[in-house]
């Protein structure tokens, strides 16, 4: 690392040096000691790293971000339609007035972090962390170091959560960064779904740093669908680090409506057997916008299915990035795995890039991968216009048809909520 | 209904219609052969209102109203209607939810108010047995896995959907064999009535033994070469095109 770089990270770190970071003692303070000793020999990202190869970080490293204990005002959130819990980070800080958990049902708890009871201590001193060491990613990394809150999220053995669970992080300030830490667990047997949505003002620049860990255990199932619609001066990565046990199934959508700069890492270690893991995203970035999925599934062991894809619509001068790795290792017999990548550029100006990775070491298995980039059908537009539907909504149908076989695995209700913030 | 003068087009810098006149009255069907590559379907495009080509010279009234200054959507909204030649498929897009969004479109450019639900199965039971289109093609994606015979009825059943003015069909019978040529023109001959125009596209004289012309036009190189009755299809196909070459 020259001079100027380690200046730079120095620079940058001691902005979050500044955080207020709560003290736990035990595992999650030496947990959070030893990735903050950990970046000391990380370098900044940079095009140089695969990792970060199309994505810039530019206009993250050398910004004054802050911490802004205290939202000016309290934004007018957007709801899920129907009932469900909702716990609200302002600022990566839990705000009870715009929270709603009442008495949950039986079976589950929701609490912020920062309001965990005794008794909880254990679970998270044990559980927080705990997937997400030797990341070899920055901002992951920067989230252990200096995480502020979160919600945790535990669902006791063969309980079937009704209601959704909606965590909306809203960032608002100037320069104002957060750095949200989500915990969640889903016992044997149990189920759950969880919305997160990704928010900020729109008028400042703000950076949110949001990563959730999720243990799922033996026959459990979680589906986590992230809503991404912040403006274009947000930059917003998050990351959802999974770990599954036998026989359960793991669903994550990932719509990325709007947003200035915006990464996903989405990493799943199936690590039990007869595992079904689905991951779907879409994406529509126009203007200058950056979307960048990263995504990884490992399977370890045999009878696992896995089910990705990806798609999106780029336009104006907007970057795409898709990048996808499924590994099969060498127990991992018999493993179904597929993954698509699909993708339409309007403009000349646009670009995606697409990478589609599959590692095999077992054998016996079935996988496929496939990633396509393609223009707009000009000759369906003139179609369906020639039948009297305007420009807008022929576009409009196209990219809805297009986009449907991702958000056909949408559960109503949030197909509806996530309808609400996509452009098309 | 629609006059045509002195029209000019080019594609990508090529001219490919040359000056050609036309006038079509209410209720009159005109039919209109030509060899290959004279300009048939860039006539067809430009009439409908495709973007790639740029008319250069000319004019179209269309019932009192400027043609080629409205958009393709506008031109569908006032009573325009095209048959392609090479109907697109568009997956996921289904049949009836774009043929919904379609009237819809058109009533409310009218004035007239949404069509209800019921209002509008009926008529897509009534139109989709006229041409006889199973029910299940037309729940399905727009031409979507049809047969060329299949996307064909398709396009005539939204023809009937829709009721416009003007209708031109591009080849709407090539390929057909006769009993979907049948339920074609079966179709077609529904919908004729004192005030709704057709302009149909063919190279084959057997169309307009199921659909009478009131004229008979020959398209060669970008203009209309030789006008006449029915009677003028008959000799086409039996003298070809080589005679009204040399004169042009
Ligand atoms: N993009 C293009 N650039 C140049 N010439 C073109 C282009 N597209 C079409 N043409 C030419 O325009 C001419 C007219 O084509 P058009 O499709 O209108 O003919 P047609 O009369 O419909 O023929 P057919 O009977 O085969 O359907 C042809 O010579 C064709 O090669
Ligand atoms: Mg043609």
């Amino acid at each position: 690392m020259s001079e100027i770089q380690t200046q730079q990270k120095t620079s940058f770190l001691s902005k979050f040096e500044a955080f207020q970071c709560p003290v736990y003692g035990g595992m999650i303070d030496l947990r959070r000691a030893e990735s903050r000793a950990g970046l000391e020999n990380m370098d900044l990202p940079s095009s140089r790293q695969e990792l970060w190869k199309y994505t810039r970080t530019g206009s993250i490293l050398n910004k004054e971000w802050k911490h802004v204990h205290k939202a000016n005002e309290l934004p007018e959130l957007p709801q899920l339609p129907g009932n469900c819990y909702v716990i609200v980070f302002l600022n990566g800080v839990w705000n009870a007035a715009l929270s709603s958990i009442g008495t949950p049902e039986s079976g589950l708890k929701i609490y912020p972090l920062s309001k965990a009871t005794d008794s909880e201590l254990e679970f998270i001193q044990q559980r927080l962390g705990a997937l997400t060491t030797e990341t070899g990613h920055f901002f992951t990394e920067v989230n252990n170091a200096f995480w502020s809150d979160g919600a945790v999220i535990r669902v006791a053995q063969n309980a079937q959560v009704e209601r959704p669970i909606h965590i909306i992080n809203w960032v608002s300030g100037d320069q104002s960064a957060t750095t949200t830490r989500h915990l969640i667990e889903v016992a044997q047997g149990a189920e759950v779904r969880i919305v997160q949505s990704f928010l900020n003002s729109c008028t400042t620049e703000t950076m949110s740093n949001t990563v959730t860990e999720a243990h799922v255990s033996a026959n459990a199932r979680l589906t986590i669908t992230k809503i991404q619609a912040e403006a274009d001066q947000g930059h917003c990565f998050s990351r959802e680090q999974v770990k599954q046990a036998g026989d359960s199934t793991v669903q994550i959508n990932t719509i990325t409506a709007t947003g200035g700069w915006v990464r996903n890492d989405v990493r799943v270690d199936v690590e039990g057997q007869n595992c079904t893991t689905n991951l779907y995203g879409t994406y529509s970035p126009e203007g200058k916008e950056l979307v960048d999925n990263h995504t990884v599934v490992d399977h370890l062991l045999p009878h696992c299915e896995s089910n990705e894809l990806y798609k999106g619509i780029v336009s104006g001068n907007a970057t795409g990035v898709f990048n996808g790795k499924v590994y099969v290792r060498q127990d991992a017999q018999k493993t179904n795995a597929f993954q698509q990548n699909a993708n339409i550029v309007m403009d000349d100006s646009a670009s995606m890039f697409s990478k589609p990775e599959l590692e095999i070491y077992a054998d016996d298995v079935k996988c496929s991968h496939g990633s396509t980039t393609g223009q707009f059908d000009e000759d369906a537009v003139f179609y369906l216009k020639s039948r009297g539907i305007s420009e807008t909504n022929a576009r409009r149908m196209l990219v809805h048809a297009f986009i449907g076989d991702v958000l056909d695995h949408l559960e109503e209700d949030v197909r509806e909520y996530a309808a609400s913030f996509l452009r098309w | 209904m629609l006059k045509i003068k002195n029209l000019h087009a080019n594609i990508d810098g090529t001219e490919i219609l040359k000056g050609l006149d036309l006038e079509i009255g209410p209720g009159e069907v005109h039919a209109i052969m030509g060899p290959n590559g004279s300009g048939k379907s860039t006539l067809a495009s430009v009439l409908a209102g495709r973007e790639e080509y740029e008319v250069t010279d000319g004019e179209v009234d269309f019932d009192g109203k400027d043609l080629l200054d409205m958009e393709a959507d506008d031109r569908a909204r006032e009573g325009l209607f095209l048959a392609f030649q090479y109907p697109v498929e568009i997956p996921g897009v289904s049949n009836i939810n774009f043929l919904k969004a379609a009237l819809s479109e058109i009533r409310e450019h009218h004035g007239q108010e949404a069509i209800s639900a019921k209002e509008f199965l009926a008529m897509v039971k009534e139109k989709s047995a006229l041409v006889e289109l199973d029910g299940r093609l037309a729940n399905r994606s727009v031409n979507e896995g049809f047969s060329g015979g299949e996307k064909k009825r398709n396009e005539i059943f939204q023809m009937a959907m829709l009721e416009p003015k003007v209708a031109i069909l591009d080849e709407t019978d090539s390929g057909l064999d006769i009993d979907a040529l049948r339920i074609v023109a079966q179709g077609v001959n529904a919908m004729r009535d004192e005030k709704r125009s057709f302009i149909l596209i063919t190279h084959y004289q057997r169309l307009l033994d199921y659909i009478v012309p009131d004229y008979v036009h020959v398209l060669y190189k970008g203009k209309i070469v030789k006008s006449g009755d029915k009677h003028l299809a008959l000799e086409l196909e039996s003298k070809g095109y080589d005679w009204l070459k040399e004169n042009a």
